[in-house]
């Protein structure tokens, strides 16, 4: 079985956000729910100056906090690395949103409409029972399994102009993710947490 | 590698959490998820654990039974309404393997049911088996809590013995006036065993502080939220001085045994309002380490 892994390219990301609306489109997340964000920073001094985008989403972590501390065994480990929520067993005590240190999970209180007070347009309605969101849930990324079932890369992956974002198999070593980990020293946020995330950066 | 990220990111208003301080350019989030309801549900889960340990000792069944309400139905019902799905409740019985929560649900349910069987049939080992329950859900909650990576504050081998202590402790301290006042006897021994314990439960508070603040920046900036920031006055005067210090002089000022039943009283109202201001800032305390910082 493979561990499925993504490798993003720091130097490559330009923050242009083609992620967060692909990712948008293909799970019609709710209003607030981001399942993958950027997030940007300056840093340094004139003319020492830099910015940096980091695009932030679940790790998929090997050992995941999530995945034990959810009492009910609605947060699951796939044979294949990936970590996703069944909504039906999820009970919303919020215990693994705690646990996440990469603050990857979001809590669904209301499934609101994007447009206030015009209720659910056709395009949220579908994409909403599409996904099966329930109330009083917690989501997260799921790395468009879905769409890995069917073959094809997240959407995330596929979308991305700058081809900053590589999907693959970090079990094995002639893959292009565990090739680009090797030879351009990739690196996992946060090892000290000891989850072992399958999301690589490669240094900007 | 590190350093092409240090320094800290800002985050997007689609971050979950709410900025509470900055330092060096990295902004410093609390945990929103465990509020209100959960410190109910933590509180009287120790502090009604604590007392029935407490009442057991003296085979004082008013009290007993008072800690098993409070468990089943303050500690539950406050579990109950903080889950999104309350209907599925049921479901949190299923990971004892590697879930705290379980852990904690199916202690109570041992305690609850041992606890009142007890309470009816006076069974010893009906006894014994609700008081190991009952030291189990003194402390899960802090092994709960210190589960958490992403909380430096509270990944701290400490969170779980003081919660134990303190859930003793606040127990105890109801327990003695509630004893004197159905009886009208005295309980020097256990007005000893809470003054040791008030002394531990500041011992172990200074160390738990101590610990963190050398362990890392996230949950040096959370000790600094208590000490020094917003969380300091409620810290100092509701925890330290109200809640420890004060309780102690009222026991030892005029000599163990010689405490009046009004100042024992007052002296557990202390005592509680201590417990709850500190799980209060424990929870307010939880600082997450930002995913880029």
């Amino acid at each position: 079985m493979p561990r499925l892994g993504m490798v993003i390219d720091l130097k490559k990301c330009a923050a242009c956000y083609a992620c967060v609306a692909a990712c948008k489109t293909e799970h019609a997340t709710p209003p607030g729910v981001f399942w993958c964000r950027v997030v940007k920073h300056e840093s340094g001094s004139f003319p020492a100056v830099r910015r940096i985008a980091l695009p932030l989403g679940c790790m998929h972590c090997a050992d995941p906090p999530c995945e034990k501390t959810c009492p009910t065994g609605a947060t699951r480990k796939r044979g294949d690395g990936i970590v996703h929520v069944n909504y039906d067993e999820c009970m919303g005590c919020r215990a693994c949103m705690i646990a996440c240190p990469y603050e990857a999970r979001y809590f669904l209180a209301e499934i609101r409409p994007y447009y206030d007070g015009q209720g659910l347009t056709e395009y949220e309605r579908i994409g909403y029972a599409a996904n099966g969101y329930v109330e009083g849930t917690v989501t997260k990324c799921n790395f468009c399994m879905e769409r890995v079932d069917a073959g094809k890369e997240p959407a995330c992956v596929a979308n991305c102009p700058g081809r900053a974002r590589y999907f693959g198999d970090l079990d094995d070593p002639a893959s292009e993710v565990s090739r680009l980990i090797r030879d351009k020293r990739g690196f996992q946020l946060h090892p000290e947490f000891g989850t072992n995330p399958s999301v690589y950066y490669l240094p900007a | 590698m590190r350093t092409a990220i240090a320094g800290g990111f800002e985050k997007t208003p689609i971050s979950p959490g709410r900025v509470v301080s900055e330092r060096a350019g990295t902004r410093f989030e609390a945990q929103s998820q465990w509020r209100f309801l959960i410190l109910v549900a933590f509180f009287t889960g120790g502090f009604g654990a604590g007392l029935y340990i407490a009442s057991w000792a003296l085979d004082f069944s008013p009290g007993m039974i008072l800690a098993l309400f409070m468990v089943a139905v303050i500690k539950g019902g406050a579990h109950i309404a903080y889950l999104g799905r309350p209907e599925r409740f049921w479901r949190a019985l299923k990971r004892p393997r590697t879930s705290w929560i379980s852990r904690g649900i199916i202690s109570m349910g041992v305690f609850v049911t041992a606890g009142a069987l007890y309470a009816t049939f006076k069974a010893p080992a009906l006894g014994w088996i609700a008081v190991g329950a009952a030291v189990m859900v003194m402390a899960y909650t802090g092994y709960l809590m210190a589960f958490s990576p992403s909380i430096p504050f509270w990944n701290n081998a400490l969170l779980p013995v003081l919660f134990l202590a303190y859930s003793a402790e606040s127990g105890t301290a109801l327990a003695i006036p509630l004893y004197t006042a159905f009886s009208g006897a005295r309980v020097e021994m256990l007005e000893i065993v809470e003054v040791i314990l008030l002394v531990l439960v500041t011992l172990i508070i200074f160390s738990y502080l101590y610990g963190a603040y050398h362990s890392s920046v996230p949950a040096r900036e959370a000790v600094d939220l208590l000490v020094r920031g917003r969380l300091a006055p409620g810290f100092f005067l509701s925890v330290l001085l109200l809640g420890l210090l004060l309780p102690i002089a009222l026991e030892l000022l005029p000599g163990i045994g010689a405490i009046s039943l009004n100042a024992s009283w007052f002296a557990a109202l202390l005592c509680i309002q201590g417990a709850i201001s500190f799980r209060w800032a424990v929870l307010r305390a939880g600082v997450y380490a930002p995913a880029g910082y």
